[in-house]
């Protein structure tokens, strides 16, 4: 992915100091956070939109914020070509077919879920744009593996479940606002994903009246309506996914960065991260992305005693970063993510969130 | 029963949500919502749903149409996709949403005291989350509300409203009967328009300063419709300036308790 920022706002003294604190054991983080995994704290609201199926509001405390709206539109299932044959028998169907077919009538496609993302004052055909908008589109709709579970359930991917019949679907349609004062430059990647997140539990289908193979009709009743993830969660339920931006500053792994700390990253590391469905597995690691740093584009720093030879490192100058991340570096990202528990505690805290707001929402009821 | 005000509304004196005539859609407003921009508002009528932010004062990023004695307001509406019932993608260079910007624009370069800050750019950003009707409307009182909160220095507030009216079709003579603040239902039947005032010195009476209408209806004759029409909105941008002065002393009153 290219760079965000155009310009870096810090000079080379700054880079330097920044660096050095960052890359010391353990890290010391210009927002005075004490752990590497520690995260800043954020706002959220779920049901914050009318007239759609589900909406979300997020804020980061540095002052970014996205709006995400989810709307359901039923949508005419296209017949592959390929399957010509099988349309023949498409009536014979319903009764006498068998288990593996049905599971491959219910598989859904990529293409029905579509996510764009507005920024004010940035083109809408910004390459920037395109890139983020497929980056957090891409882990929602990964197909799952359809093997049987043990307990005889199936595992479903998001476009699987929006399957109605094998003539109709339904389409979705995330759309994620992001209002933030300096832009794309923020690097805000894990923020939408979060909002989209949770706009997508807060999502529900509308309960239909019709039934198998009718045309759709939906239920006017919202109240009957379900949710398109399951509310009440299990440790291996399906969830969306959720990305986090991981910066590797010397041997450190930092999460959550600020705008300080990815203006001196040695890499940033974008890891999508889903719920297992694997029993002993919390969760399990859908895609690794590098991301470039804003550091390559820096000017160097000139050492105040002698002109620097080339090559030679001064320690506390600072020098723009050049080349990749190491293998042990990017294995040691991976680790802290599935196996130290970030993503295990973000995926947690996001469902602690959803049900403190159903708890507010049955209190406010009973009253 | 049918589903339109015009052969319903006679009968009843009742539009379709069950307002009288003069009713407004409840109007909810919040300034101060995004801690990161100079001022910003959030603002509901019913079920249209805006969100503004206001950059500024600042120096202009081109250089080329810097106004040597006043500063230049610029907007940017931006409606989402999600905002109506069906979901609708619109392209950025919208005419009609270009006309909306320069409305907004305009109507706020004359009425801000832009001379206070030469050679310098405010942007208005207006992001319209959810729409049932009056959207120039909404975004010229959320607006107004960002840019009280941004400290932006203006004789009066500017509220705005719409105003419609329903000519019952069975009998030509009757007399056209104004309504206020339309929904999306009604501003897709009947003919309506948008004003905002700002209040003059004590005293006098309000000026309006803007005025749109995009919709054809009778202007002379006995029965003539923009009188009415007017003097109905004009009344009706009364009503919400009270209501928005209200939301910034409520803030005030808040911002000075925190200061104790």
């Amino acid at each position: 992915m290219p760079s965000l920022a155009s310009s870096s706002p810090f000079s080379p003294a700054e880079l330097a100091y920044l660096h050095t604190s960052l890359s010391s054991v353990p890290p010391l983080r210009p927002d005075a956070r004490s752990l590497g995994t520690d995260f800043r704290p954020l706002r959220a609201e779920t049901g914050v939109l009318p007239a759609v199926n589900g909406s979300a509001h997020v804020g980061f405390s540095d002052g970014r914020e996205a709006i995400v709206g989810v709307k359901l539109e039923v949508e005419k299932t296209v017949e592959r070509k390929n399957t010509g044959l099988k349309y023949h028998v498409d009536s014979a169907m319903d009764i006498d077919m068998d288990e593996d077919e049905r599971r491959k009538q219910a598989m859904g496609k990529q293409e029905w879920v579509t996510l764009t993302l507005t920024v004010p004052g940035l083109r809408d055909d910004d390459p920037n744009l395109a890139f983020l908008e497929e980056m957090l589109r891409e882990p929602l709709a990964v197909p799952l593996s359809t093997a049987p579970q043990s307990d005889n359930s199936y595992t479903m991917s998001l476009q699987d479940s929006l399957v109605i019949n094998s003539r109709w679907h339904w389409h979705v349609y995330v759309d994620v606002l992001l209002i933030s004062p300096n832009g794309l430059a923020s690097y805000p990647l894990p923020l939408l994903s979060m909002a989209a997140h949770l706009a997508l539990r807060d999502t529900r289908i509308p309960k239909l009246k019709s039934e198998g193979e009718e045309d759709p009709v939906a239920d006017d009743d919202w109240m009957a309506s379900t949710y398109l993830y399951p509310r009440k969660v299990v440790t291996t339920s399906p969830r969306p996914p959720v990305i986090l931006l991981v910066l590797v500053v010397g041997e450190n792994v930092i999460f959550d960065p600020s705008r300080e700390e990815l203006a001196v990253a040695d890499g940033i590391v974008a890891v999508s991260i889903a719920s297992s469905t694997d029993d002993d597995k919390d969760c399990k690691v859908l895609a690794v992305r590098m991301v470039d740093s804003p550091a390559r584009d820096t000017m160097k720093g000139i050492p105040q005693s002698e002109e620097p030879q080339k090559g030679v490192d001064v320690p506390g100058v600072w020098r723009p970063r050049v080349g990749g991340v190491k293998r042990s570096v990017l294995k040691a990202v991976i680790k802290s993510v599935v196996v130290d528990g970030v993503a295990r505690d973000v995926m947690s805290g996001l469902d602690g969130f959803l049900n403190l707001e159903d708890g507010a929402d049955a209190g406010a009821n009973a009253v | 029963m049918p589903l339109d005000t015009i052969s319903t509304y006679a009968q009843t004196l009742l539009r379709q949500d069950g307002r009288r005539w003069n009713e407004l859609r409840r109007i909810t407003a919040s300034i101060s919502t995004q801690p990161s921009s100079d001022g910003s508002s959030l603002l509901t009528m019913g079920n249209t749903m805006v969100l503004c932010t206001v950059t500024g004062p600042r120096e202009g990023n081109r250089r080329g149409q810097r106004d040597n004695t006043n500063a230049t307001v610029e907007t940017e509406i931006n409606v989402a996709s999600f905002a109506q019932m069906d979901r609708r993608r619109r392209v950025r260079n919208d005419k009609r949403i270009q006309e909306l910007q320069s409305t907004v624009s305009s109507a706020f370069q004359s009425h801000l005291f832009t001379h206070l800050y030469p050679r310098s750019t405010i942007s208005i950003s207006l992001h319209v989350l959810s729409l049932d009707g009056a959207l120039l409307v909404a975004c010229l009182n959320a607006a107004s509300l960002a840019l009280v909160d941004a400290g932006i220095p203006m004789p009066s507030i500017l509220a705005a409203i719409s105003s419609g009216s329903v000519t019952p079709t069975d009998d030509s003579s009757t007399r056209p009967e104004p309504i206020l603040d339309l929904n999306n239902v009604e501003e897709q039947e009947l003919p309506f328009l948008s004003i905002a005032t700002v209040s003059g010195h004590p005293g006098s009476e309000d000026k309006v300063s803007v005025l749109t209408m995009e919709s054809r209806c009778q202007i002379g004759g006995a029965n003539s419709k923009l009188e009415s029409m007017m003097a109905t909105g004009v009344d009706g941008c009364k009503q919400v300036r009270r209501k928005m002065e209200d939301v910034i002393r409520k803030h005030g009153a808040k911002v000075l308790q925190g200061r104790k």
